[in-house]
C-alpha cells in the first residue's frame, strides 16, 4: 500500500498550465499554420514551498518520494481544496490536471533545516498522462 | 523587601577571572562605566499557509546583544578593576607588520556580566560570552570622552538571575 502524497496546505504555490501539443510551421509566403497534434493538455508543472514545517512532516514528503521510485511513478494530489491545493477558490477542477492523468516527481525534493525540529521543503511536480 | 533600582545599583564586570574582591564572583569590575543595557529578541517563522487569513508562526532563533557606554578613563587596571582600555582593546587591534596592513591580531570574546546589586549579598544579574561588535570613541568640546560599544552574545546567558 503506497502512502498518499501528504496533506499539507502549502505556503506558496506556483501552477503552469503545460500547453496542447501544438506545432507551427511558417510558409514561405510568411503564412503561419499551426497543427495539433493531440487532445490533451501536458507538461503541467506545480512547485510547491512547505515554510517552516516539522521535521515529521517533512520526512513524509521523503518517503512518499521513495514510494514513488523517485520520479518514476504517479500519483494523485486528492481532491480540490484539500492539501495542496488548499487556500485556491477558483473553479472545483482547479485546472491542475482537468485532463486526467497524474502527477510524478520532476526532481528530488529540497529540504532546509531551519532549526533545530523545523525544516523548509520545496517539491516540483510534473503532469503526465 | 520590595525596592526599585536606579544607576547606583548597577555595575559591569569583564573576564571570567575574579579578582581579590570575594563579593564581586565573576571578573572584574569595570570602572566609570556609564550606562548599559540589554535586550534578549526572538525570531519567529512563519508558517502561514496558502488560505490562511492571519500569519501563523512558530518560535525561531533567540538572540541577545546590549549596549554599554564607559569613559575613557586614564588609569592602569588594578587587582578588583579593568578600565576602559581594556575592554575595548578585545576589538581594536593594530596590524600586525607595517608590510601587511591588512593583517591584524583577531578580536577576543570576553565574559561579561550586566548587574544589578541589591543588597551586599543579593544581586541579578545576566552573564555571557560577548563580542563586542562596535566600538564608537568621540571627543566634543564640553564633553567627557567615552566609548560606546555594542556586543553580541554568544549563544545564550550563561548565567540568568533576574
Amino acid at each position: 500500500m503506497t502512502t498518499a502524497f501528504p496533506d499539507l496546505v502549502p505556503s506558496a504555490r506556483t501552477f503552469v498550465p503545460g500547453n496542447y501539443p501544438v506545432k507551427a510551421y511558417l510558409a514561405m509566403n510568411g503564412v503561419e499554420h499551426r497543427l495539433l497534434y493531440g487532445s490533451t493538455r501536458t507538461q503541467m508543472t506545480l512547485q510547491l514551498s512547505y515554510q517552516n514545517i516539522s521535521d515529521t512532516d517533512a520526512a513524509s514528503f521523503f518517503k512518499h518520494f521513495d514510494e514513488m521510485k523517485g520520479t518514476l511513478f504517479g500519483f494523485d494530489l486528492g481532491l480540490p481544496d484539500e492539501g495542496t491545493k488548499g487556500g485556491y477558490t477558483g473553479n472545483s477542477t482547479f485546472a491542475m490536471n482537468a485532463n486526467g492523468g497524474e502527477w510524478r516527481y520532476s526532481e528530488p525534493p529540497t529540504m532546509t533545516s531551519i532549526r533545530p525540529g523545523v525544516s523548509t521543503v520545496n517539491i516540483t511536480l510534473v503532469g503526465f498522462h | 523587601m520590595a525596592s526599585y533600582f536606579s544607576g547606583n545599583n548597577g555595575a559591569l564586570f569583564f573576564g571570567g577571572a575574579s579578582g581579590t574582591d570575594t563579593t564581586k564572583p565573576a571578573g572584574k569590575k569595570i570602572g566609570k562605566v556609564s550606562n548599559w543595557s540589554f535586550q534578549s529578541s526572538l525570531g519567529m517563522l512563519s508558517t502561514t499557509s496558502l488560505g490562511d487569513t492571519d500569519e501563523t508562526v512558530i518560535p525561531g532563533i533567540r538572540q541577545q546583544s546590549g549596549s554599554f557606554r564607559l569613559y575613557y578613563y586614564n588609569q592602569a587596571d588594578t587587582t578588583d578593576e579593568v578600565y576602559c582600555k581594556t575592554v575595548i582593546d578585545t576589538l581594536l587591534k593594530a596590524q600586525t607588520l607595517a608590510a601587511d596592513p591588512g593583517v591584524a591580531a583577531e578580536h577576543l570574546g570576553f565574559e561579561l556580566r550586566l548587574q544589578i546589586d541589591d543588597t551586599a549579598t543579593s544581586k541579578y544579574y545576566v552573564q555571557g560570552k560577548v563580542y563586542l561588535t562596535n566600538v564608537s570613541v568621540a571627543m566634543a568640546v564640553g564633553e567627557v570622552v567615552a566609548a560606546d560599544c555594542t556586543f553580541q552574545v554568544d549563544g545564550a546567558f550563561q548565567q540568568v538571575t533576574m
